[in-house]
């Protein structure tokens, strides 16, 4: 049970890590936006590599944030029966929808992503407009890295479900979603 | 047949509770993997990618920021009170003060849970101390705190017209009109009510420590600031000086701005945004990045073909379809939320309407007011649920669940209205 605890730690960190770089990518993204407006209107001045530079961020922002909100427990559910399960059950639907669900999707998804990264940096893929950003693999491997954290994300919801049918951890009952749009 | 069997199979899984993104592309992938082989998953990177690249999208994590920075600055908080007072005299005053905050929070932060949660806290607890039907309150709160849905800027426009690949600008415009009949609506319902049955609503009595000038100035106080960013937000669509996607970035900034006008600024704030922004929209692409997995998969297999064809020869031409996709949507509201729907089913209807000659502008208004529903209908309606979180405890879920029901009927009239006369709306029905 103690190596579990730890595992569901580390495992718990590394999402963590995921959303830290995702909030950070989230306040750069919002100056980033906010400066091309204004420096269009203001100084006429548009640069490629800057407005290339907001959908780089914006796809840190929502691909990281994918793992950070597994472990937050931040995707919305149809918790009309869920909400009334005792932990117990809870803790089995987590474990097994994690393990039929979200490791195998990951699992493709980072096999087919490492590969299409892969081709960009061996083509050497760039921006297709002049004075945009180079090495085009990097936000590309974004893809099979987000897989990666998804798929640990995964095995940390089952870590957090053996914890939880240990009695060593409870659900909160707070409803997911918080407030969306 | 396939698509349709992986669809019911995914509808029950969903009711297992787990996370609906992973629910919709793991069924996906055994569909998939048992229909075509894993190599269809290897589509799944560039559809990532095209998402990616998607400058209309950018806007949703932008506005979802300035939404949750501006519920930080306690704006709703100012403009409950203090709009309470105006008009807390009249007959109903408080119930018409709620529903103009309602639509000034929705035009601004368009943030539901936020706007009912803080009108739950606040207007709740000063409506039942007057007296007021505990019916009517909840009803009330609930179904002003949910105008953000159709309200621009809002994020279900955005999705739609990435969806139906329309200019989200026009969808702003298209949905101001339906918004405004919408809210006059629930104000002429609330007054023909207080005449009817004057005990639902009594007036408050005035507060004698307070002159009417000081109520009027302190009012207009707490409007200008979210009415000067609705201005610059808005404005600056409308006027085709900025993008939908650069105007949220304009609004972000201008609710930070606000946050430090208001002395609610600090840098922790802006980080605890930014967290909840993260979430909440990880969870909108992930179950995009689901459904894309899903969609793909039913069209593999044949599944959008076998249903167009059926729907194509839906009897009524159009109307028989857009009756039947009103009553699909209705019907999978009180189940499923916007997200899904938006991504899922509206993709599959999108090409009929499309073969029918159906006016996509129209189409898309048409299903954001009838997603709009879905966040008020008993029992799995989002609003009721959030509203229920912060009631007081002599407010039972039956009383919200009856209060709603009234306007639930409006939104219905008034989805009825935009089909049957679009010219009303500014809008027609077909090309």
């Amino acid at each position: 049970m103690r190596w579990i605890i730890k595992l569901d730690e580390g495992l718990g960190w590394l999402s963590k890590i995921c959303g830290w770089i995702a909030c950070l990518a989230m306040i750069l993204m919002a100056a980033n936006v906010f400066y091309d407006v204004v420096a269009r209107y203001a100084f006429s001045n548009v640069s490629i590599a800057m407005q290339e530079m907001e959908w780089h961020l914006y796809s840190v922002v929502f691909l990281l944030g994918i793992p950070y909100a597994l472990r937050t427990d931040g995707h919305v559910r149809v918790d009309v029966f869920y909400n009334n399960w005792s932990d117990r059950t809870k803790a089995w639907v987590n474990m097994i929808g994690a393990i039929v669900f979200v490791i195998p999707f990951a699992y493709l998804i980072g096999i087919y992503g490492y590969s299409f990264a892969l081709d960009a940096y061996n083509m050497g893929e760039g921006s297709g407009d002049p004075g945009g950003l180079p090495h085009r693999w990097i936000i590309k491997s974004v893809i099979p890295f987000t897989a990666f954290f998804t798929a640990t994300a995964g095995l940390n919801m089952v870590t957090f479900a053996i914890r939880v049918l240990a009695g060593d951890k409870t659900y909160s009952t707070e409803h997911s979603a918080g407030g969306l749009a | 047949m396939i698509g349709m069997i992986m669809f019911g199979v995914a509808l029950i899984m969903l009711m297992l509770g787990f996370p609906v993104a992973f629910t919709f592309g793991g069924v996906a992938l055994f569909f998939g993997v048992f229909a075509e082989g894993m190599d269809l998953f290897a589509f799944m990177p560039f559809r990532i990618m095209s998402v990616m690249q998607n400058t209309v999208l950018m806007a949703v994590p932008l506005f979802i920021f300035m939404g949750v920075v501006l519920q930080r600055t306690k704006l709703a908080e100012q403009l409950l009170t203090s709009m309470g007072r105006l008009f807390g005299g009249l007959p109903g005053g408080l119930a018409i003060s709620t529903i103009l905050v309602g639509a000034l929070l929705a035009a601004s932060t368009g943030v539901v849970g936020a706007s009912v949660v803080a009108m739950g806290l606040i207007s709740l607890p000063v409506m039942l101390a007057h007296k007021y039907d505990k019916r009517l309150s909840t009803g009330t709160i609930c179904a002003s705190g949910t105008l953000g849905q159709i309200v621009p800027p809002s994020i279900i426009l955005i999705i739609l017209g990435d969806v139906l690949g329309l200019p989200v600008g026009d969808l702003f415009k298209a949905a101001v009109w339906p918004g405004l009949v919408l809210i006059g609506l629930y104000i002429v319902y609330i007054l023909v009510l207080t005449r009817l049955k004057p005990e639902t609503a009594p007036a408050m009595p005035d507060d004698p420590s307070r002159s009417r000038k000081q109520e009027i100035v302190s009012a207009l106080l707490a409007i200008i600031p979210p009415l000067a960013l609705i201005v610059v937000v808005l404005g600056s669509i409308f006027t085709g000086i900025a993008t939908p996607t650069e105007s949220s970035a304009l609004g972000g900034v201008g609710a930070v701005i606000l946050a430090i006008i208001y002395r609610q600024f600090s840098f922790k704030m802006v980080w605890d945004s930014a967290k909840d922004t993260v979430k909440v929209t990880a969870m909108v692409f992930a179950i995009l990045i689901g459904a894309t997995a899903f969609s793909m998969v039913f069209s593999y297999t044949g599944g959008d073909y076998l249903l167009e064809e059926w729907l194509l020869q839906l009897p009524g031409e159009q109307w028989g379809f857009i009756i039947l996709a009103m009553l699909v949507i209705l019907i999978l509201g009180f189940f499923i939320d916007f997200v899904e729907i938006s991504f899922i089913i509206v993709p599959i209807l999108a090409p009929v309407a499309e073969a029918l000659g159906i006016n996509m502008l129209w189409f898309a208004i048409l299903i954001a007011m009838n997603l709009q529903t879905s966040f008020l209908t008993p029992p799995f309606g989002f609003s009721l649920f959030y509203l229920k979180g912060v009631a007081p405890p002599q407010v039972k879920t039956t009383d919200i669940y009856r209060g709603i029901v009234p306007f639930i009927a409006m939104q219905i009239f008034v989805l009825a209205l935009i089909v049957v006369f679009p010219e009303w709306f500014g809008m027609s029905s077909s090309y």
